[in-house]
């Protein structure tokens, strides 16, 4: 590269119109763009890894397949989270009698191998690991649609307005939503005796064992 | 969260729901804001109902996800050689640039195993050349080639004699291409629009091009000198494609400027530039993805 280059970042739709014209590669610099916040999303919408990481692969699948009719009126990345939150659905569906599963046990090390906060202390780790557990079990309380506009909300950072397009629904929808959401998890916390204080998650997970 | 605290219930004068959410979520307006923030310090069952909600989201935060295998990736099937249309992908992206710094409307890019080979069609009615009185064209290559003789394009160049920079060569070779072209254009009185004369319409980025008939020497005389000058550079420009094509970014807006300032002195409508690409979008697109 030229000495004075500076670097640009192609565009996902850039990078879309390069796939279009047979470049695999820029094809695959989207997947890698992609691939983390689609399972993150697919994780919390179903609760299940493995069943996350099938999500995945059959979203790419299909927008490596269907890139012709991505008009680009939207973005990119709105285009595969609804083909991802399609898949789940689906899956939710076939699955009814088992619809949402807590975080298995054996799953710990691979959860603090994946967002590990810097200079964290092992006893805040553990904290947080059991908060985040006792979170996963009490999202189950939460219908389908609370969940997810909770998780397009809290993890992957869409406004409100790009979340009602995902869902169908009308803006004031998506905010009730959220707000019976946050309201029955909290509730559910406070269930499982998991209470939240304003100076950090090691004081709240202090006081919920000495209860 | 003591239950003491709430010991207010909700009232006419409380807002909505909504409003808490967005609020709690940095969607609100500085006014929305003010006035819940004003509510809150006199409503107990408000304040409760906020900060409830807060700590679900601080609750929230300590849910993380599994790291990631990496999973997908698309694998190129190995062939002898790239399929056409990644070609016209670079290609066409490449006769942008081309055709946009050349001010010369057509461009007609094949790939063949000789490599790639550039022709260009007739550029359009309004392209203003610069006033030339002198009729030979020769004498007005002349003019602008190092020597007398009819050696295409520009002196300094990516050729032996050449010691530049790949990138100033190669804008340098095409804005020389382009003034001998005007040049040629100079010597003509009336200047006779066509369409591109490519069978492959697909390869070809066309401008607004009218459907007219072209004086055939003139044809033979522009293709000769892009024959020459392919001739000379054919590995080079195949090789510039290539990479113009992954630095298309830096070199449009690098060249936006310089391109924008020749436009202007052709007379060429910039938001020409933005239909080429749509143009070569909607052709990528009827053909489906490998």
């Amino acid at each position: 590269m030229p000495h004075d280059v500076v670097n640009i970042r192609w565009t996902d739709e850039e990078l879309v119109a390069k796939s279009i014209g047979g470049d695999t590669d820029s094809f695959n610099q989207l997947v890698l763009r992609w691939e983390r916040p689609i399972y993150a999303l697919a994780y919390r919408v179903i609760g299940r890894e493995e069943e996350a990481r099938d999500v995945v692969q059959e979203t790419f699948l299909r927008a490596f397949r269907s890139l012709g009719g991505f008009k680009g009126q939207a973005k990119f990345s709105s285009w595969l989270y609804r083909i991802a939150l399609n898949l789940c659905r689906d899956w939710i569906r076939r699955e009814r009698r088992a619809p949402f599963a807590a975080t298995p046990e054996d799953v710990d090390v691979i959860e603090l191998a994946g967002e590990t906060e810097p200079r964290e202390r092992p006893d805040e780790l553990a904290a947080r690991r059991d908060l985040g557990r006792a979170v996963a079990r009490a999202m189950a309380a939460l219908t389908d649609e609370q969940r997810t506009a909770v998780i397009l909300k809290e993890y992957q950072g869409l406004t409100f307005q790009e979340i009602a397009d995902l869902q169908d629904c009308p803006l004031s929808t998506v905010k009730t939503r959220l707000y019976q959401g946050l309201t029955v998890l909290r509730k559910e916390l406070h269930r499982a005796g998991v209470y939240e204080m304003p100076q950090g998650l090691g004081a709240a997970d202090q006081e919920a064992k000495e209860r | 969260m003591s239950d003491a605290k709430r010991n207010g219930t909700p009232s006419d004068a409380c807002p909505e729901k909504e409003l808490l959410v967005t609020v709690l979520y940095g969607e609100a307006s500085d006014a929305e804001r003010a006035a819940l923030a004003t509510h809150l310090r006199a409503c107990a069952s408000c304040s409760a109902d906020m900060s409830a909600l807060e700590g679900a989201r601080a609750s929230l935060s300590a849910w993380s996800a599994p790291e990631l295998a990496r999973g997908f990736e698309v694998v190129e099937r190995p062939l002898v050689r790239r399929s056409w249309w990644t070609v016209v992908g670079y290609a066409a992206a490449a006769s942008v640039v081309l055709g946009v710094s050349a001010g010369v409307a057509n461009l007609d890019v094949r790939y063949g195993e000789d490599g790639v080979r550039l022709r260009t069609g007739w550029s359009r009615a309004d392209v203003a050349p610069a006033a030339r009185t002198n009729t030979a064209p020769s004498a007005a290559v002349s003019s602008t080639a190092a020597a007398g003789t009819d050696t295409p394009v520009v002196a300094a160049t990516t050729g032996p004699q050449g010691v530049r920079q790949p990138d100033d060569a190669w804008r340098t070779e095409m804005a020389a291409l382009e003034t001998r072209l005007r040049a040629e254009l100079g010597a003509r009185e009336r200047v006779v629009p066509t369409a591109s004369p490519a069978p492959v319409p697909a390869a070809a980025v066309e401008g607004r091009a009218a459907t007219a008939a072209v004086p055939t020497d003139w044809v033979r005389q522009v293709q000769r000198l892009i024959d020459e000058s392919e001739v000379r550079q054919q590995q080079n420009l195949a090789l510039r494609i290539t990479e113009v094509s992954r630095d298309f970014e830096l070199q449009r807006r690098a060249d936006l400027v310089q391109v924008q300032q020749g436009l202007g002195q052709l007379g060429i409508d910039a938001t020409q530039h933005k239909q080429m690409w749509d143009y070569f979008r909607r052709v990528a697109n009827q053909e489906p993805p490998r």
